[in-house]
C-alpha cells in the first residue's frame, strides 16, 4: 500500500507568501485572543478549589451549582465529568476559603474581647481556616471555645495542639469539603455519594507554576535549537524554531479560542509537541542535506522541494501513526487526559503543516540572507581592496 | 548464519527474560489481594526488590505541598534573642534599666535576623560588648553602633545552619507523622529552596480529615510531668480494652503484649504503633495526656510468646494479636501517663549541647530563655523527685527524673547508659532539644485528595486507551507495510515490555498521564520503522537488491531517527525538571519509551530482517515491505 501512488512534485517552498500570511494571521489571532479573552486557566495556575462530586445517579448541574454557590463558593463552575452514567461532576471555583477576611477578623475580635490580646495568632495557610493561638497567661480552653463560637460561625472546633502551662490551641473553621458534602447531602439526599477528589491551590503557587511553565517551554526550545545548530548548520536553526513556536502558539490559540481548560497537562502536551514536531523537520533537513550533497549544482530551492516531495509520505505516515495513539487517548482515555490529547492532536496537525510550509521556506530565506551578507561582505572587501591600494614607496 | 547475529539474539533473549522477571513483583504487587502479600519467594523479592508504583491519581491518596516559612522562624529566634539580651543587661553586673531590644520582623531574612538594642545613654550602650553577647546570644555579632543604639546581626554561618536545620526539622516532623499512618509508600521530599511535598498514597476518603489534622500539627517540643501514681491504673484500663481475638477489629493489624518490667515500667510490645492509638482512644481524661517511648527490643524476646520466669514485679499482663497475623514483634513502647496541665513548651530552649561529667560520662546541657526559666523552676520545685518526659507530639524521647528544683533555666541531664551508647543517646537528645526553637511554620500551598474509586476508574480508562491505541497502530502497520509491518509490531511489544521493566527497575511511579505517555511512545516508536521502511521502498524502487535495501534503509534512516529522538528526550527531560506529581509520570514514560524504542525499532527489527533475508543461500528477489 502506498499513500502517494505517483512520485509527487509539488512546489512547497514557493508558496511561502500564501502560507506565510496564513500562519501570520493564526499567530496574530492567538496573541489577540490571549490579550483580550485570555486562557481559561485550571486551578493549578489560577489558584482556587476543585471538587469532584460523585452521585449514585445523574443530577442537574444547575442545581449542584446552586448548592456550591450557596455555601459561599464564588461563581462556581459545574461540569459533568466522564460519561453521564458515571454521575461525576467537577465543581470549580476561585474560592480557596469559605472564611471571609471580615469573618476572620470577627473571630479574632471576639477572642481578644474575652481573653485579651493573644501572644500568637498565626494562620497555617492562606485559607486562614486554621489558626494557632497562644496566650502568655494560662487561659481556659472552654473560654476560648465560647469566645470563638460567639463570633457566629458554625462548626468551629478548638483543640489543644501543644499542651503546657500556656498551651497552643488550634482553632479550625469548617472547610470546603465538609460544607460542600453537608450541603449536597441536604439537597440531594442519598443520591450524593461523596467528594472523590478535592484540590486546593494557593494563588502564589499558581503564579509560580505559570512562570515555571513558560520557562520550561523556553528551555525546551533553547535545548532543541542548540541541538539543531550543533547537528546541522546555523541556517537550519531559525526554520525549526519558527515552526516549533508556530505549533505551540497555534495550540495555545485553540485553547484560548474555545475556552478549554489550560492546566499542567497542557504544558506537558506542549513540551511533547515541541519534541515531536521537530522530528519531521529534522527528517527533512537530513534529506535536504543528502540531496544537496548528491546534486551539487541544484539551487537550494529545488533541493528543498525535491527533499520535501521525497519525504512527503513518511511525513504523513509518522505523524498519522502517532495521531492514532493520541486519538485513542482522546476517545478512550477518560476525562483526565482529554485536554492533553486535544492539545497533542492540534499540535501534531500543526506540526505537519509547519514542517512542510514553514520550516523549509524560512530556512531558504535564512540562506538567502546569509548568502547575500556573505556576498556583500566579499564585495565590500573587494571594493575596499580596490579603493585603498596600499601605498608603496 | 553469522556468529555476530547469534550473539545479538542471545543478548536480546537474556534482556527479555530479565525484563519479564523485573516486572513480576510489580504484576504480583498490583494484582494480588492484600491478604496474601508474600506470594513470591523471599530470594526472588530480595533480588528483584524494585517495582512499579502506582501514582496518587491511580490509587488515590493525599498530595500536599507546603512552604516552610523560614523568615518567620528567624523572627522567632530574633525575638528570643532580644529577650535574652535584655535579661543579661538587666542582671548582674550591669543592672541596666531602660534597655529596649527590638527584634526584626518576618518580612524577609535580612530583617528577621536583626535585633536593634536601644539604650538610655551611649555609656549604657558600651556595656553591650562581645563578651556579654557571647553568653547571651552566641549566634549574633555587633553590626553597628550609633549613639545609644546597637544593631545586632545574626552571623551568616549561623543563618545558613539555622535555615538548613529548620528545613530538616520540618521534614523530620512530617516524616514522623506520616509514619504513624502506616502508609507504606508515603514520602516527604524537599522541592526547591523551601518547599516540601508530602504524598500519602492509598488513604481513603473517610480518613482524609483525620490525616490532614495530624499533618497540620507542628510538632512542638515540650516537657511534661509523668503521673506516676495514676500510671498503673491507666495501663490496666488500656489492657482491659484489648479486644479478644474473635472481636479483633478488621483494620487493626497488630499483635501485642503488655507487661510490666522492673526497669522499664509499663511496656507494650507490638508489631505496630496503631494499637496504642486504638487502645488509648477516648480513654485519656482531659486532665491527662499520653506519651509513648520507643524502647529497645531484646532480640530473644521478639516472638509473641509468654515471658517465662517472671517475678511478680514483672508480671505479664496480656498477649494478644489479630488472628493469623505474623506475630514477630518489631517495636516496643513504654507508655507514659502524663499530667496535661503540668508542662512547659520547649519553644524557648535557647541552646542544647553535649558535655562531660566529672567522671567523664557524656551528659546533656540545656538552657531556657529567661521567659521560661522561671516557669521551669516553679515546675521542678513542685514536682521534684518525679519524672519529666521530654517529648514531641506523643513521642517521648527521654524521661529523666527531676533530682532537685532547677533555677536559672540551666538544666543538666545525666544519662542512664555508659560509653558509646551514652554518647549516642546524648547526641540524639540534643537534636531533639534543639528542635524546640526551630519551629518554622508550614504554610500549605497545594492540597489534593483523590479517592481510590476514582483512581480505579482511571486505571480502567488507561488500560482501554493503551489497548486500543496499540491495536490501531499495529493494524495500520500491518496493512501498510505487510510483513515488515509485522516485524515492526513485534518490536513494539518489546518496546512496551522494556519500558515498563525499566520503570520497575527504577521503582518509578506510573500515573495516568504516564499511561498516556506509553500510548504516545507506541506511536512514536513505530516512526523509526516507518522511516526505515520508506527508505527501503525507495532503494527497492531505485533498483537495489533486497539485502542492500535493508542495509541502506537502516543506515540512511539512522541519523534522522537519532536526531528526532534526541529532541523528544530533551523536551522530556525539561518536563521532568519542571513537572510535579502526575505530569512528571508522563515525562518518565516518554523518556524511557523513547530510549527503549531506539533498541527495539533499530536492533530487534534488524535481527528479524537478517534472519528472514540473509540466511545464506541466494538473495531473495523480493521483500514484503
Amino acid at each position: 500500500m502506498e499513500l502517494f501512488a505517483k512520485k509527487t512534485n509539488y512546489d512547497f517552498v514557493g508558496k511561502i507568501r500564501v502560507f506565510g500570511i496564513f500562519s501570520a494571521v493564526l499567530i496574530l489571532g492567538t496573541f489577540l485572543l490571549l490579550a483580550t479573552k485570555g486562557l481559561n486557566f485550571g486551578i493549578e495556575f489560577a489558584g482556587g478549589t476543585e471538587a469532584l462530586a460523585r452521585f449514585s445517579e445523574p443530577v442537574s448541574s444547575d442545581e449542584l451549582r446552586e448548592v456550591a454557590a450557596g455555601i459561599g463558593l464564588d461563581q462556581p463552575d459545574v461540569v459533568g465529568y466522564g460519561s453521564p452514567a458515571e454521575a461525576r461532576y467537577l465543581v470549580r471555583s476561585r474560592t480557596r476559603s469559605l472564611l471571609t477576611p471580615a469573618e476572620a477578623d470577627k473571630v479574632r475580635a471576639a477572642v481578644v474581647e474575652k481573653l485579651g490580646e493573644p501572644a500568637l495568632w498565626d494562620t497555617t495557610d492562606e485559607t486562614g481556616e486554621e489558626i494557632r493561638v497562644r496566650f502568655d497567661a494560662p487561659k481556659s480552653e472552654d473560654d476560648l471555645r465560647t469566645a470563638v463560637q460567639s463570633a457566629g460561625i458554625d462548626g468551629v472546633q478548638v483543640a489543644v495542639q501543644n499542651a503546657g502551662t500556656t498551651p497552643t490551641w488550634l482553632v479550625r473553621m469548617p472547610g470546603i469539603r465538609d460544607r460542600l458534602s453537608a450541603a449536597a447531602t441536604a439537597k440531594f439526599g442519598a443520591r450524593f455519594t461523596q467528594i472523590e477528589r478535592l484540590e486546593s491551590v494557593g494563588s502564589a503557587v499558581g503564579q509560580q507554576m505559570k512562570e515555571q511553565g513558560v520557562l520550561a517551554l523556553l528551555y525546551a526550545i533553547i535545548g532543541i535549537l542548540l541541538y539543531i545548530v550543533f547537528r546541522f548548520d546555523l541556517r537550519f536553526g531559525p526554520g525549526a524554531i519558527v515552526s516549533l513556536a508556530h505549533d505551540v502558539t497555534v495550540t495555545v490559540g485553540a485553547f484560548a479560542l474555545f475556552g478549554w481548560e489550560f492546566n499542567l497537562q497542557i504544558i506537558a502536551a506542549l513540551l511533547a509537541i515541541l519534541g515531536y514536531s521537530v522530528n519531521d523537520t529534522v527528517v527533512i533537513y537530513d534529506r535536504i542535506r543528502e540531496t544537496a550533497a548528491n546534486s551539487l549544482n541544484m539551487p537550494l530551492r529545488d533541493v528543498m522541494n525535491r527533499a520535501l516531495n521525497d519525504t512527503l509520505s513518511r511525513t504523513f505516515i509518522t505523524s498519522g501513526v502517532t495521531l492514532l495513539s493520541v486519538l485513542s487517548i482522546l476517545f478512550f482515555g477518560g476525562s483526565v487526559t482529554e485536554g492533553f490529547a486535544i492539545a497533542m492532536t492540534i499540535g501534531m496537525i500543526s506540526g505537519v503543516y509547519s514542517t512542510v510550509y514553514i520550516a523549509s521556506p524560512v530556512t531558504l530565506l535564512m540562506d538567502g540572507y546569509l548568502s547575500k551578507r556573505e556576498a556583500d561582505a566579499a564585495e565590500r572587501r573587494a571594493a575596499e581592496g580596490a579603493a585603498a591600494p596600499a601605498p608603496r614607496p | 548464519m553469522k556468529r555476530d547475529w547469534k550473539l545479538k539474539v542471545l543478548g536480546t533473549l537474556a534482556l527479555t527474560v530479565l525484563s519479564v522477571l523485573m516486572l513480576v513483583p510489580s504484576y504480583v504487587g498490583l494484582s494480588a489481594d492484600q491478604d496474601n502479600p508474600n506470594a513470591l519467594p523471599k530470594w526472588f523479592t530480595d533480588v528483584f526488590s524494585k517495582k512499579l508504583v502506582l501514582g496518587l491519581d491511580l490509587q488515590g491518596g493525599i498530595h500536599l505541598q507546603y512552604k516552610v516559612d523560614v523568615p518567620e522562624a528567624f523572627a522567632r529566634k530574633a525575638a528570643s534573642t532580644a529577650t535574652a539580651v535584655e535579661a543579661a543587661l538587666a542582671a548582674d553586673p550591669h543592672k541596666l534599666s531602660g534597655v529596649d531590644a527590638v527584634p526584626g520582623k518576618a518580612t524577609d531574612i535580612e530583617a528577621a535576623t536583626t535585633v536593634v538594642v536601644n539604650f538610655a545613654t551611649p555609656e549604657d550602650a558600651a556595656k553591650l560588648d562581645d563578651a556579654l553577647l557571647q553568653t547571651a546570644a552566641p549566634d549574633f555579632d555587633i553590626a553597628t553602633r550609633s549613639g545609644a543604639n546597637v544593631t545586632l546581626k545574626m552571623q551568616s554561618q549561623a543563618i545558613e545552619q539555622f535555615r538548613s536545620d529548620a528545613l530538616a526539622k520540618a521534614i523530620e516532623t512530617i516524616d514522623r507523622r506520616i509514619n504513624e499512618f502506616g502508609v507504606s509508600e508515603s514520602s516527604v521530599t524537599r522541592r526547591g529552596e523551601d518547599q516540601l511535598v508530602v504524598q500519602l498514597p492509598g488513604v481513603k476518603e473517610s480518613e482524609f480529615a483525620a490525616a490532614k489534622e495530624k499533618l497540620s500539627q507542628t510538632g512542638q517540643l515540650r516537657f511534661q510531668i509523668v503521673d506516676q501514681a495514676g500510671s498503673g491504673e491507666f495501663i490496666q484500663k488500656l489492657a482491659a480494652r484489648i479486644p479478644s481475638e474473635a472481636n479483633w477489629p478488621a483494620d487493626l493489624d497488630a499483635s501485642l503484649k503488655v507487661h510490666k518490667t522492673l526497669n522499664l515500667g509499663w511496656t507494650v510490645r507490638t508489631t505496630s504503633r496503631e494499637i496504642l492509638n486504638y487502645l488509648s482512644k477516648d480513654q485519656v481524661p482531659d486532665s491527662h495526656m499520653v506519651g509513648f517511648e520507643e524502647v529497645w527490643v531484646n532480640p530473644r524476646d521478639k516472638e509473641l510468646e509468654p515471658l517465662e520466669n517472671l517475678t511478680p514485679e514483672q508480671e505479664q499482663v496480656l498477649a494478644k494479636q489479630k488472628p493469623g497475623l505474623d506475630s514477630t514483634i518489631t517495636k516496643a513502647y513504654q507508655v507514659y501517663y502524663l499530667l496535661r496541665k503540668d508542662g512547659i513548651s520547649g519553644e524557648n530552649v535557647t541552646s542544647a549541647s553535649v558535655g562531660y561529667s566529672q567522671f567523664n560520662q557524656p551528659e546533656v546541657y540545656m538552657q531556657f530563655d529567661p521567659r521560661d526559666a522561671e516557669a521551669f523552676y516553679e515546675m521542678t520545685k513542685k514536682f521534684a523527685k518525679q519524672q519529666m518526659a521530654i517529648m514531641i507530639d506523643d513521642h517521648v524521647y527521654s524521661a529523666p527524673r527531676i533530682n532537685e528544683p532547677i533555677p536559672g533555666g540551666r538544666v543538666r541531664i545525666t544519662l542512664g547508659s555508659f560509653g558509646g551508647q551514652a554518647m549516642k543517646e546524648a547526641n540524639a537528645l540534643v537534636a531533639v532539644l534543639r528542635s524546640g526553637a526551630l519551629n518554622a511554620p508550614l504554610r500549605k500551598l497545594y492540597d489534593s485528595q483523590i479517592g481510590p474509586t476514582l483512581g480505579a476508574d482511571s486505571i480502567e480508562d488507561g488500560r482501554m486507551s493503551t489497548m486500543i491505541g496499540f491495536a490501531a497502530v499495529c493494524l495500520f502497520m500491518l496493512a501498510y507495510y505487510r510483513l515488515a509491518g509485522l516485524v515492526a509490531n513485534i518490536a513494539l511489544v518489546f518496546n512496551v515490555l522494556f519500558t515498563l521493566s525499566l520503570m520497575a527497575a527504577f521503582g518509578a511511579t506510573l500515573t495516568l498521564p504516564g499511561i498516556a505517555g506509553i500510548v504516545l511512545t507506541v506511536g512514536m516508536a513505530v516512526d523509526a520503522n516507518v522511516l526505515i521502511f520508506e527508505r527501503m521502498r525507495e532503494e527497492l524502487r531505485g533498483g537495489a537488491g533486497v539485502r542492500r535495501a535493508i542495509s541502506q534503509g537502516y543506515e540512511m534512516a539512522l541519523s534522522s531517527i537519532v536526531d528526532a529522538n534526541v529532541t523528544t528526550v530533551i523536551a522530556g527531560v525539561v518536563l521532568y525538571q519542571f513537572g510535579s506529581g502526575p505530569v512528571r509520570g508522563f515525562a518518565v514514560t516518554l523518556i524511557m519509551g523513547i530510549l527503549t524504542s531506539m533498541f527495539t525499532a533499530l536492533v530487534i527489527t534488524r535481527l528479524i530482517f537478517e534472519w528472514q533475508y540473509n540466511r545464506g543461500g541466494d538473495e531473495p528477489t523480493s521483500m514484503s515491505v
